[in-house]
C-alpha cells in the first residue's frame, strides 16, 4: 500500500473513527449514556444541524457557501407563526417555504449568473433576513401558547413523540437525508452539481447550465433551512426573530467540513455530513453529561474542525 | 451529400466545413484560431456575423446550444476547460450525455455503464476502472476520455484545439487515427494545431489565419509543410510591407 492509498483511507474513515471513538469514550466515562432519553435529546437537538447541513453540503460541493441559512430559519419560523393564526397552519408553512426558496433562488442567480462571491451575497442576506424577521415580529417573541389551537398544533410538530417515545424530528431528518443522498448519488442533477463544483469552466463547456444548477442548489439549501426553522420554532414553541437559528449556519458548515466535503467544491459527502453533525452533537453531549462547561465544548469543536480541514488538505494535493 | 455550411466573421472571416471533412486551421499564435472555435461553440458571442448550420442560421448562444446541434469541442487547455478533475472517468465521459440519460431526473445507470465500457474499449483508454478519478490518468488518456465524451454524443462536428499537445507519441498516433476514423463515419473535424506536420498528415483542407482573417487556403494536393509555412509567412510579409 503506498502513501496515497494510506491517505485516502485516513480521509475516508477519519470521521467515522472519531464518532466511534466518542461513542466508546462515552460508554466508559459517562454515566447514563445509554439512556433512551439521551438518544431522544440528540435527535431533537441535531435536527436543524442536519437539515441545514444537507443544504450546506450541496452548496459547498458547488464551491460556494451559504451563511444566510440561520437567518432563513428565523424568517421562516417567524413568518409561519405570524401567518398561521390568520390563514391556518399549512398555508402559512407553504408560504414560508415559498418565500425561503425565492430567497435561495435569488442567491443562486447572484452567485451563478452574476458571478458574485457567495460569501458576500449570503452575508448580506444573513443581516437583511435577520433584520426582516425581527421587523416581522415587531421585535417581540411570538409564543405559540398565546395563538390558541393553531399554535398548539404547530407546537406538536416539535414536541410530538412517535409511539410516545421517538421524537417527531426523526421524520424530517430521515426524509431530508434520504432525499439529498438519492439526489447526489442517483440523479442527473446530482452529477451536474458535483461537476460544477469541481470545475465550473469544464462543466459549462460540457453543456451544463451552471447558473440554473446554482439556483437549484441555493434554493434547496434555503428550503431545508426553512423547514429547520419551522421545526425548531415548533420545538421551543416560540418564534423569536432575534435568536431562532442563530449560528446554525456555522454548525452546518462545520458538519459538512468534518464530513469531508471539500470547501473548494467537489464530491458531496452526504452521509459524511451526517457523521459530522453527530460528532458535533456528541462533543456537546459528552461535555454536558460530564459537567464540563460548554465553553470547553466550543474549543473541542474548533479543534475537530481544524483537524478535519487539515486531513482534507492532505488529500487534495 | 448535403454539406454543412458555416459562414462567420471574426475579423471578417468566412469558412465552411463539409460533412466528413477534416479542416485544419493553421497560423501563428494569436491569429484567432481558438477564438474562432470558441465563437462556433457558443463560448463567446460574435459581434457581427452569423453561424450557419446545414444552411440554416444557427442560433448558438451557449455551449449547450452548440451541443444540441451536434457539436463537440476539445479545448486547448485540457486541465481547466476540459476534464472535471476529481470526478471519475465514467462521469467525465458521460457529462455532456447526461440530459439524454435522464429518466425522471435519475441517471439510467445501466445504459451509462454500457456506453462508458464501449468507448473505453474503442478508444483503448488505459484506466484501472471506470470509477477512477480522471486526474490520475496520463495526458493522452485524459484527452481520449474527452474525445469519448464527444463521440458518445454522436456529433456532426468536433472541434479540436491542439488535440495532441502534451501527449506521448503513442497516444498521438492513436488520436490521429481516431480523427481519420471520425471523418470516415461522416463526422466533420475542425482541427487547430501549431504542429504543421500534424495538419499535413490529417487534413483534407487547411485554412491559414492571421489576425482574425483568412490569408490562404490549401486543398488536398497543395498541402505540404512547406506550402503551409509559406502561406503563413507570406501573410506576415504583407504586414511588414504595409508597416514600411
Amino acid at each position: 500500500m503506498n502513501k496515497q492509498d494510506y491517505r485516502q483511507i485516513v480521509k475516508k474513515y477519519s470521521a467515522v473513527t472519531l464518532l466511534l471513538l466518542f461513542f466508546v469514550l462515552n460508554s466508559i466515562l459517562t454515566p447514563n449514556f445509554f439512556r433512551i432519553s439521551n438518544l431522544n435529546n440528540t435527535i431533537t437537538q441535531i435536527c436543524p444541524m442536519i437539515l441545514c447541513g444537507m443544504g450546506m453540503t450541496l452548496v459547498i460541493s458547488t464551491g460556494g457557501i451559504d451563511i444566510s441559512v440561520g437567518s432563513i430559519m428565523a424568517l421562516a419560523g417567524v413568518l409561519t407563526a405570524k401567518l398561521m393564526s390568520g390563514i391556518g397552519l399549512l398555508p402559512a408553512v407553504v408560504i414560508s417555504l415559498f418565500v425561503a426558496v425565492l430567497v435561495g433562488c435569488f442567491t443562486g442567480i447572484m452567485v451563478g449568473k452574476l458571478k458574485l462571491q457567495a460569501m458576500v451575497v449570503t452575508l448580506g442576506l444573513m443581516l437583511a433576513l435577520r433584520g426582516g424577521a425581527q421587523v416581522l415580529c415587531d421585535g417581540r417573541d411570538i409564543y405559540f401558547n398565546k395563538l390558541g389551537d393553531v399554535g398548539e398544533e404547530l407546537a406538536l410538530w416539535g414536541t410530538y413523540k412517535i409511539m410516545g417515545v421517538i421524537p417527531v424530528q426523526i421524520i424530517p431528518i430521515g426524509i431530508c437525508i434520504l432525499f439529498t443522498w438519492i439526489m447526489v448519488e442517483k440523479t442527473v442533477l446530482g452529477r451536474q452539481i458535483q461537476a460544477v463544483g469541481d470545475s465550473i469552466r469544464s462543466s459549462s463547456l460540457a453543456g451544463i447550465n451552471t447558473a440554473k444548477t446554482m439556483m437549484t442548489v441555493y434554493g434547496l439549501s434555503a428550503l431545508f433551512a426553512a423547514f429547520a426553522g419551522i421545526f425548531q420554532a415548533a420545538k421551543v414553541s416560540v418564534a423569536a426573530g432575534s435568536s431562532l437559528g442563530q449560528l446554525a449556519e456555522l454548525d452546518a458548515i462545520a458538519a459538512a467540513v468534518i464530513g469531508g466535503t471539500p470547501m473548494i467544491g467537489g464530491k458531496a459527502h452526504v452521509l459524511g455530513t451526517v457523521v459530522g453533525a453527530l460528532i458535533m452533537q456528541m462533543i456537546t453531549l459528552t461535555c454536558v453529561m460530564n459537567d464540563i462547561p460548554d465553553q470547553y465544548a466550543q474549543v473541542f469543536k474548533a479543534i475537530i474542525i481544524v483537524i478535519a480541514v487539515f486531513v482534507q488538505r492532505e488529500q487534495l494535493k | 451529400m448535403k454539406g454543412i455550411k458555416q459562414g462567420m466573421r471574426l475579423n471578417g472571416i468566412d469558412i465552411d466545413i463539409k460533412q466528413g471533412e477534416i479542416v485544419g486551421l493553421a497560423g501563428l499564435l494569436g491569429s484567432g484560431r481558438t477564438e474562432l472555435a470558441k465563437v462556433l461553440f457558443g463560448v463567446n458571442l460574435p459581434d457581427e456575423g452569423e453561424v450557419f448550420w446545414y444552411g440554416q442560421p444557427a442560433k448558438i448562444h451557449t455551449p449547450a446550444d452548440a451541443i444540441k446541434k451536434g457539436m463537440g469541442f476539445c479545448t486547448e487547455d485540457r486541465k481547466v476547460e476540459g476534464i472535471v478533475p476529481h470526478l471519475s472517468v465514467k462521469e467525465n465521459i458521460t457529462i455532456a450525455l447526461l440530459p439524454r440519460l435522464n429518466r425522471f431526473g435519475f441517471v439510467k445507470s445501466k445504459e451509462q455503464n454500457k456506453i462508458v465500457e464501449k468507448y473505453i474499449k474503442r478508444l483503448k483508454i488505459k484506466t484501472p476502472s471506470p470509477e477512477q478519478a480522471i486526474c490520475n490518468l496520463s495526458g493522452g488518456n485524459q484527452q481520449k476520455v474527452l474525445l469519448a465524451r464527444w463521440m458518445c454524443m454522436e456529433p456532426k462536428l468536433i472541434i479540436m484545439d491542439e488535440p495532441t499537445r502534451g501527449i506521448d507519441v503513442g497516444a498521438k498516433v492513436e488520436i490521429e487515427q481516431l480523427i481519420q476514423e471520425l471523418s470516415k463515419n461522416g463526422i466533420s473535424v475542425l482541427m487547430i494545431s501549431s504542429e504543421i506536420a500534424e495538419l499535413e498528415r490529417n487534413c483534407d483542407r487547411i485554412i491559414v489565419m492571421r489576425e482574425g482573417k483568412k490569408t490562404g487556403e490549401l486543398i488536398s494536393d497543395n498541402i505540404s509543410q512547406d506550402k503551409i509555412m509559406e502561406t503563413i509567412v507570406k501573410g506576415s510579409e504583407r504586414e511588414v510591407k504595409i508597416h514600411e
